[in-house]
């Protein structure tokens, strides 16, 4: 859960930029690990910085309800990692996809790009059912804010977990035996 | 609804993978927090400053129609833009601001608050009187300052706001809000306590936020009532379109303070001649539109004292609209003197537990 102190802070950052730094300072950390672990930590830094650019620009209908500051930073920073990724795809493609699928959809040098198995598990799954998984157990989102990050229905992230989840099961599972 | 408590292996797995991912460099941080405040710095105002000689030509011709007597009638609302002939667009919205701010007054009045739907729940016996009563409100200007009182229910099925800066919970029978001289102060009788946030290195800064800790402690009207807003988060809330603290007063208020109100006009409302003032914004995220919020605020036409202001968001996916409505009643002026002045101090029984905050300390908790 956010601070509880998030809509303070965003209240005043609405009329003193300064006070928009005490914002960055609680949810720059966390987001950029999220978008390091998606797209590397070079593009990350972009990512961070255009996140809260861009926050700063349309604070003023921001949300002020704990949670849903949060929320809403996610939802800019996931646009910005899906248009990087995109960018990639294209790029890759390009190039005769020299580039695998790995480094097109996370980092390449650590966290899943370390663990093929689970890293083989993601990939199987639909972009829209892993981004709700990624901002599940990375961004540590509710299922309310992930709802609002991804502009559907609590159900429908309820149904995207569940199927990503069956999926991360089975494809692990699988593994697990053919290493037994 | 914490994800931690979600323990499953793979989501485990994912964690363990995600814990691999380095914190940042603190000089990374800082250089990036620069980058985006020097953004913030160079980013043009969001106020159109082209509006303003327009203000200014109308508050001219406003009182040019004034001296010759002319007074312009109107009963249907106005098209976008609004004004009659072009006149009285911003006169309406000073005369709107200025009932508010009466010289040498204080401007009294009550707000009751509801959201679409409360009144189901309300009729239920076990929450019938979880609505203790509206926002009394006093308030003077030239230097602002005013005092606000909620009242509180008892029933502890009500449920209650949990004060942050170390305040606690709020309990019946009221809590109190007031502002003056850079200081917005918070009172709990019922625990003795009061919250004094200091804004005195700014306080003009301080006079323009004030006005969201009023509607913090009105929203106590709203408690156990659909959608109930609970300090602990409930995955429930998101079946309704918008789960910020319903908030027309405030932005009433600020949009007074911006002038981005726009006159639309008089019309007739359950009889009573009106004056509609409206204001409208989308909340987006890059190219994507969430919401759209729209604040209809409703004056008398006469008088200009303020009726009703509500606060309307329409989710652009689902295009589910909710409402959250301000009612004010018991509008008067009272001569400003110096037993009348007490009325914008909040006056303990007996010395309270004072906590006090610098809005430093606020912006930067943990900091000394």
């Amino acid at each position: 859960m956010d601070d509880p102190a998030d809509g303070v802070v965003l209240e005043l950052a609405k009329t003193d930029r300064a006070a928009f730094g005490a914002l960055f300072d609680r949810h720059a950390p966390a987001i950029y690990r999220f978008a390091a672990h998606r797209v590397g930590q070079g593009p990350a830094e972009d990512v961070l910085a255009e996140t809260f650019t861009r926050a700063f620009a349309a604070r003023k209908g921001a949300y002020t309800i704990e949670g849903s500051l949060r929320a809403w930073l996610y939802a800019i920073a996931s646009n910005l990692i899906a248009d990087e990724l995109r960018r990639r795809e294209r790029s890759s493609a390009a190039h005769e996809r020299l580039r695998s699928l790995t480094t097109a959809q996370f980092a390449p040098d650590a966290g899943v790009a370390t663990d093929p198995e689970l890293l083989r598990a993601l990939e199987g799954l639909r972009d829209e059912e892993r981004e709700t998984l990624l901002l599940l157990a990375w961004g540590e989102l509710s299922y309310a804010e992930i709802a609002l990050v991804t502009g559907v229905a609590i159900g429908t992230v309820r149904s995207r977990l569940n199927r990503a989840r069956s999926h991360l099961r089975a494809v692990l599972d699988g593994s697990a035996s053919e290493v037994a | 609804m914490s994800t931690r408590e979600d323990m499953s292996p793979e989501l485990e797995r994912l964690r363990t993978a995600h814990s691999q991912i380095p914190d940042p460099d603190p000089a990374l941080l800082s250089m990036v927090r620069q980058r985006v405040l020097d953004a913030a710095a160079q980013a043009p105002s969001r106020r159109r400053r082209t509006r303003r000689p327009l203000r200014r030509l109308g508050l001219v011709a406003a009182a040019a129609c004034v001296l010759a007597g002319v007074t312009a009638v109107s009963i249907d609302i106005a098209p976008e833009g609004g004004g009659h002939g072009g006149l009285p667009q911003v006169s309406a919205i000073e005369q709107a601001r200025a009932a508010l701010a009466a010289p040498g007054a204080i401007v009294h009045y009550t707000v009751a608050l509801s959201r679409d739907g409360g009144e189901r729940l309300s009729r239920d016996p076990r929450y019938s009187d979880c609505n203790a009563g509206p926002l009394e409100v006093w308030r003077a200007t030239n230097p602002t300052r005013w005092r606000a009182v909620q009242p509180v229910s008892d029933n502890p099925a009500c449920g209650t706001m949990d004060l942050s800066q170390g305040m606690g919970p709020v309990v019946a029978p009221r809590l109190e809000v007031s502002y003056a001289n850079g200081l917005t102060s918070s009172y709990v009788p019922g625990r003795n306590v009061m919250l004094v946030i200091n804004d005195e290195k700014a306080p003009a800064d301080g006079e323009r936020r004030a006005p969201s800790s009023a509607t913090n402690a009105a929203s106590i009207q709203l408690f156990s009532t659909p959608p109930v807003r609970k300090p602990t988060r409930d995955v429930k809330q998101s079946a309704f379109v918008d789960t910020r603290p319903p908030d027309p007063v405030s932005d009433v208020e600020r949009l007074l303070a911006d002038g981005e109100l726009r006159d639309r006009g008089e019309s007739v409302r359950d009889g009573r001649r009106v004056r509609v003032l409206t204001a409208g914004w989308k909340r987006s995220a890059g190219n994507q539109i969430f919401d759209t919020t729209t604040i209809e605020y409703v004056v008398d036409a006469q008088t200009f004292a303020p009726i009703t202001a509500t606060s309307t968001t329409r989710r652009e996916d689902s295009g589910a609209t909710a409402s959250t409505h301000a009612t004010f009643a018991g509008y008067e002026r009272i001569q400003l003197t110096a037993v009348s002045e007490k009325l914008l101090e909040i006056q303990p029984e007996r010395p309270p537990k004072v906590i006090e905050q610098t809005i430093e300390q606020i912006k930067n908790p943990g900091r000394p």
